[in-house]
């Protein structure tokens, strides 16, 4: 098993020889971005072409799953270390971001998506 | 210019003080809930003030309303995935890319040395206190594999380290195995 070691930021200042800083690939905040992406791009690639603004699932009925690549890897914000934990969460949030975009789409028609 | 660091204003230290010593006979969650909120929220600030360090040397790499100007209008009330204008005087803050911050001062949380990054060695830390013992199950009382879930969860919403990956040192010598026969490259 091979342990993955943190790579330190490249050097900005004399400090950060002795102080390294480390990049963060997600964003620090907390906005969801495990499940929306931390990149515009990536956004745009789990939101189906719905007007509704809903995620892109899988449905089966009344099932819905967390969709898959061609390698059968899960297509959401943020996929490593992938178990049933995370497949659970991830289709918990992705079910309920659409269920809330009905409800809008409900109440306020007119709205764009 | 020094590393970017957030000073709560005059009313917000009032407020922080005045809560303090509220919170010597109350705790925030015992309040009304309207006045508890506002306990959180000032605890927040202080938390912010005295617990998060800036991992630049300098608050400019923070960004500026000048030299990163507000991109698209929909973004003062629109969540915009990589993080950029959540705060609109440092719109870079926090964003996919930037420095991870800290807990600590950074002058305080130098490198660990080759020696240091291998005491204790993660695999001795996995045989004395996770390995499970022969006919000796330790049941998690307080936690169970929802925590795990939750946990992690929010982890991958918090951050993503790059990484380079490296072998552990066998504790036991390269070639020998260890108590339960595995060789460092099964570990």
């Amino acid at each position: 098993m091979k342990l993955p070691r943190t790579k330190p930021d490249e050097i900005l200042d004399p400090s950060d020889i002795k102080c390294p800083g480390y990049k963060n690939a997600n964003t620090a905040w907390w906005d969801s971005s495990q499940i929306y992406g931390s990149s515009e791009a990536v956004t745009q690639e789990l939101r189906t072409k719905h007007p509704d603004g809903k995620l892109l699932m899988t449905e089966r009925g009344s099932e819905a799953f967390v969709p898959r690549d061609n390698n059968g890897n899960p297509l959401t914000g943020f996929n490593n270390n992938w178990w049933i934990g995370m497949e659970m969460l991830h289709s918990l949030f992705g079910m309920e971001h659409n269920a809330i975009c009905d409800k809008l789409r409900q109440s306020y028609p007119g709205w764009s998506g | 210019m020094d590393s970017y660091s957030f000073r709560p204003s005059f009313a917000e230290s009032t407020f922080i003080s005045l809560f303090k010593f509220v919170n010597k006979y109350v705790p925030w969650h015992k309040l009304p809930p309207i006045i508890g909120a506002f306990n959180l929220s000032f605890l927040r600030v202080e938390l912010r003030a005295k617990n998060l360090y800036d991992s630049y040397v300098t608050g400019s790499k923070q960004g500026n309303t000048t030299e990163e100007p507000l991109t698209q209008q929909r973004f003062l009330t629109t969540r915009n995935s990589d993080g950029k204008f959540n705060s609109l005087e440092l719109p870079l803050m926090g964003c996919a890319g930037m420095r991870f911050g800290r807990n600590f001062p950074r002058q305080d949380t130098p490198k660990p040395s080759e020696e240091e990054l291998w005491t204790p060695n993660p695999r001795l830390i996995s045989d004395r206190f996770m390995a499970r013992k022969p006919d000796e199950f330790i049941p998690a009382t307080s936690l169970n594999l929802l925590a795990a879930a939750w946990i992690q969860f929010q982890v991958h919403d918090w951050l993503f380290h790059e990484a380079v990956r490296c072998m552990p040192r066998n504790p036991y010598g390269s070639t020998s195995l260890g108590p339960y026969g595995l060789k460092s490259a099964n570990f």
